[in-house]
């Protein structure tokens, strides 16, 4: 029965992809496409079409970063012996630090050469979250969405480790202070609820005794490392999880990787951002037992997951993040952009609640329908309106060559409304057709 | 109950009654209950402070208040000197302070707690209703009332309500006029899937809400100076929805920041003080237009902080907290027992009152419904 089943499994992706599903596909992991896109996949069978973004997102590549990143870091001095005016003019130079920092990330995202590796990078910033505004230092932020775009889709184990010892997480999760004498649970707690176990799959002792293995790690300010303080870190008999003994931070990672539902959780998180929202349990059970059987490789795990019938099936169903809203329209529109749009789109994904190094909290960003609420929803189609009305001009839409209704549909999400009516290639139209909600979906 | 108090709440309950139906009623007879969640967790225990309790300053030996960092309002009990206004009107009788708040097997994940308060489920229950869903679908819409409830500023929907209510969500009033003016009806494309559905429905919310708002509430005057903090902003716009003739039951806004694990004293002091002088400048204007007898402000927490502090100068997660409720059909004063502060679970508070005790004095006394899902719980007197 073996070979039958492979022949057949070869049949049906031997064929190349469609345009709906090409759109699809890079809609899921792409931030949208280019007409270019669309016509490279479309040569491509799924197989072929998924082994290139997986092939792309390994490259090391990225655009040349901002200039003088750690100079404005937090490591000069502490900042309560700056006068006010000092303070003032600090923050305002790491603010506009922070801007060059995220302007340099969503240029990656809108170029299609990164695209995938850089909504791996945006999953595990939602993942492993850290904010800005709590650590507040954009080396540090720089430093860790380094992290996660270089084991975007490595070795979920080895970035677990490294998360854990990442600078701006010590500072985010109050990690810096926790010491022997009176520990801290912050990072303990959401390393279990929210990184690796999910919420009910361990006991309020097992933080406890994490947060105690945990202690002793402080940030060195000057050279910008790790260190471990001896004298507040805990070396006493822990148990965890029901294995004891001297356990330190490693050793409480690698007990959590033992554990099944690690990789369960990891999987229904990775299914419910490139999937549904509504989980599959079977199939959640299916693609975490080829994560673990991987030994956590990310890639083998996306490869089977966006390989899936599942991921083919639940097209046009989900909701637009506001960076893959702005980003489609960036990229199917074919937005010439200068350093000023970043600024302004850095703005308004902020206004839509996705502002880049801000998640609104240790959870991140939920997705689905928490994106849209009545505010939300008329910034949308306020960015979509000035976005048109400022950067298209008539031979950009002649560029196009979009002619007909049928042409526009097949191009963009768009509603049935004018079957009947001759397609004017119009700014206006474009506006009426791309603020309908239909154009949200993914 | 006093004979006095059955009949003013009897009359209560006559008034409200008609007022959902009575779309043209006084605009006296408007109510607005205002939800304020306290995000991250208040520790209400450097609020609402148990100042003769010797484990209050065993436990904490480097975040207990001093006595000259409180203001004293009972015998055994003070608010933080930052809470200046509310110290006032709990001594002028339209403050309650409700002593700990919470709920069995308590859990402490933020995200998994404020579902159970929301929702007023048990500890291990999933339910998809928040507590006050089923009142306000009583609530017909109209050209008055928009939506069944409304959020403002950066407040989430989270679990309070469920799907198939109106919830309308505004930053201020004058954006959201400018900013949903250009949208149009759009009833295409309807049952295409799930995704689809939720969007054209938010869609068809705006297009109403934008009319009803333009024409009801664009030009409510405010007298009072707010202060330029999200908070006070949020306190404002809400303001002026309860001035105009908008007929909202609902309103909730969040503030956020309590999750205090390190260097909490001048973090914490500062979200009160601010808390505190959107109350002050709200009531203040409530009371100038009579209009704070129709206004309920209650406030509520995913949990309240551990007793004991830890090595950060900070508070880790906790259980049982007390909240506030203000207004002017409050009857001020302490209800419920504070928890005790020697007897603790692994250095937590145990709970003294069912957060379902608060929400069925809610339902019983504010919207006059005494069948609620909760009324088999107790009924407090603030009301």
């Amino acid at each position: 029965m073996r070979i039958p089943l492979i022949l057949f499994l070869s049949l049906i992706t031997a064929f190349s992809l469609s345009i709906d599903e090409s759109k699809h596909l890079l809609n899921r992991t792409s931030f949208g496409y280019t007409k270019e896109d669309l016509q490279r996949f479309s040569n491509l069978n799924k197989d072929e079409a998924i082994s290139f973004l997986i092939n792309q997102a390994k490259v090391k590549e990225v655009i040349k970063e901002p200039d003088n990143i750690k100079e404005l870091s937090i490591f000069h001095g502490k900042f309560k012996n700056l006068s006010n005016q000092e303070k003032k003019e600090l923050r305002k130079k790491r603010n506009k630090k922070m801007q060059d920092i995220k302007t340099w990330w969503h240029k990656m995202i809108f170029n299609s050469e990164y695209s995938f590796r850089e909504k791996m990078t945006l999953f595990w910033h939602n993942h492993f979250t850290s904010e800005y505004k709590v650590v507040k230092s954009p080396f540090l932020m720089y430093e860790q969405n380094k992290l996660f775009r270089e084991n975007a889709l490595g070795d979920f184990s080895d970035l677990l480790h490294k998360s854990s010892q990442d600078l701006a997480m010590l500072f985010y999760l109050d990690n810096n202070t926790n010491k022997k004498s009176h520990p801290n649970e912050n990072y303990a707690r959401e390393l279990l609820e929210l990184f690796t176990l999910g919420e009910g799959n361990y006991t309020e002792d097992d933080i406890k005794e994490a947060a105690r293995a945990f202690t002793g790690y402080r940030v060195n300010r000057q050279k910008a490392i790790l260190k471990k303080v001896k004298k507040e870190h805990d070396y006493g008999h822990k148990t965890f999880m029901e294995q004891s003994g001297n356990l330190d931070a490693e050793d409480i990672i690698n007990i959590i990787l033992t554990n099944r539902q690690t990789s369960k959780f990891i999987t229904t998180k990775l299914y419910k951002e490139f999937i549904s929202q509504d989980i599959d349990n079977v199939e959640i059970n299916r693609l975490s037992q080829i994560f673990l059987d991987s030994k956590y490789d990310i890639s083998v795990l996306m490869k089977h997951l966006l390989l899936s019938n599942n991921f083919w099936d639940n097209r046009a169903n989900m909701i637009k993040s506001p960076i893959e809203m702005i980003s489609s329209m960036v990229k199917q529109l074919d937005l010439k952009l200068n350093e000023k749009d970043y600024k302004f789109i850095s703005r308004y994904s902020k206004k839509l609640g996705q502002e880049l190094f801000n998640p609104p909290n240790v959870k991140g960003w939920i997705g689905g329908e928490s994106w849209i609420d009545t505010t939300s929803l008329s910034t949308r189609s306020k960015f979509i309106e000035i976005a048109i009305k400022r950067r298209i001009n008539k031979k950009i839409i002649k560029n196009y060559n979009i002619n007909t209704y049928d042409e526009f549909k097949n191009y963009f999400y768009a509603t049935n409304i004018g079957d009947k009516e001759i397609f004017m290639n119009k700014k206006d139209v474009y506006i009426t057709l791309l603020t309908k909600p239909i154009y949200q979906l993914k | 109950m006093k004979r006095r108090e059955f009949i003013k709440i009897s009359a209560i309950l006559s008034a409200m009654i008609l007022l959902p139906i009575d779309v043209k009623a006084k605009k006296n007879n408007k109510k607005t209950l205002i939800l304020v969640e306290l995000n991250g967790g208040n520790d209400a225990l450097n609020s609402v402070i148990p100042f003769n309790e010797s484990n209050y300053y065993n436990l904490r030996p480097s975040l207990a208040l001093k006595k000259d960092e409180i203001n004293i309002i009972e015998k055994d009990f003070g608010l933080n000197k930052n809470l200046s206004n509310i110290t006032k009107l709990y001594k002028s009788g339209s403050a309650a302070i409700v002593h700990g708040l919470g709920y069995d097997s308590p859990n402490l994940s933020h995200f998994r707690s404020i579902e159970i308060v929301e929702t007023a489920s048990q500890s291990k229950e999933y339910l998809k209703n928040g507590w006050i869903s089923s009142e306000l679908r009583k609530y017909d819409l109209n050209e008055k009332r928009p939506a069944n409830a409304m959020l403002i500023g950066k407040s989430k929907k989270a679990y309070l309500f469920s799907n198939d209510l109106s919830v309308l969500k505004i930053k201020s009033i004058e954006e959201f006029i400018r900013s949903s003016s250009n949208i149009n009806d759009n009833k295409i494309d309807y049952n295409i899937n799930r995704s689809l559905n939720f969007l054209n429905k938010q869609e068809d919310i705006l297009v109403k809400a934008n009319k009803a708002i333009s024409k009801y509430a664009s030009n409510v005057d405010i007298k009072t100076i707010f202060n330029q903090t999200d908070i006070s902003n949020d306190f404002k716009e809400a303001l002026k929805v309860i001035k105009s003739d908008l007929d909202i039951p609902l309103i909730k806004i969040s503030q956020k920041g309590y999750d205090t694990h390190a260097n909490q004293m001048s973090k914490h002091n500062i979200l009160l003080k601010e808390f505190d002088d959107a109350i002050g400048s709200f009531v203040n204007e409530l009371k100038e237009e009579d209009l704070y007898k129709d206004v309920l402000i209650v406030t509520y927490s995913e949990f309240g902080r551990r007793v004991k502090e830890n090595g950060s100068l900070g508070t880790d997660h906790g259980t049982a907290s007390s909240h506030f409720v203000l207004g002017g059909e409050v009857k001020g004063g302490m209800y419920g027992k504070a928890p005790s502060l020697n007897n603790l679970d692994k250095n937590n508070l145990i709970y003294t009152t069912h957060y379902r005790t608060y929400y069925n004095t809610i339902l019983t006394k504010w919207f006059g419904n005494k069948n609620n899902q909760f009324n088999s719980y107790d009924i407090l007197n603030f009301l």
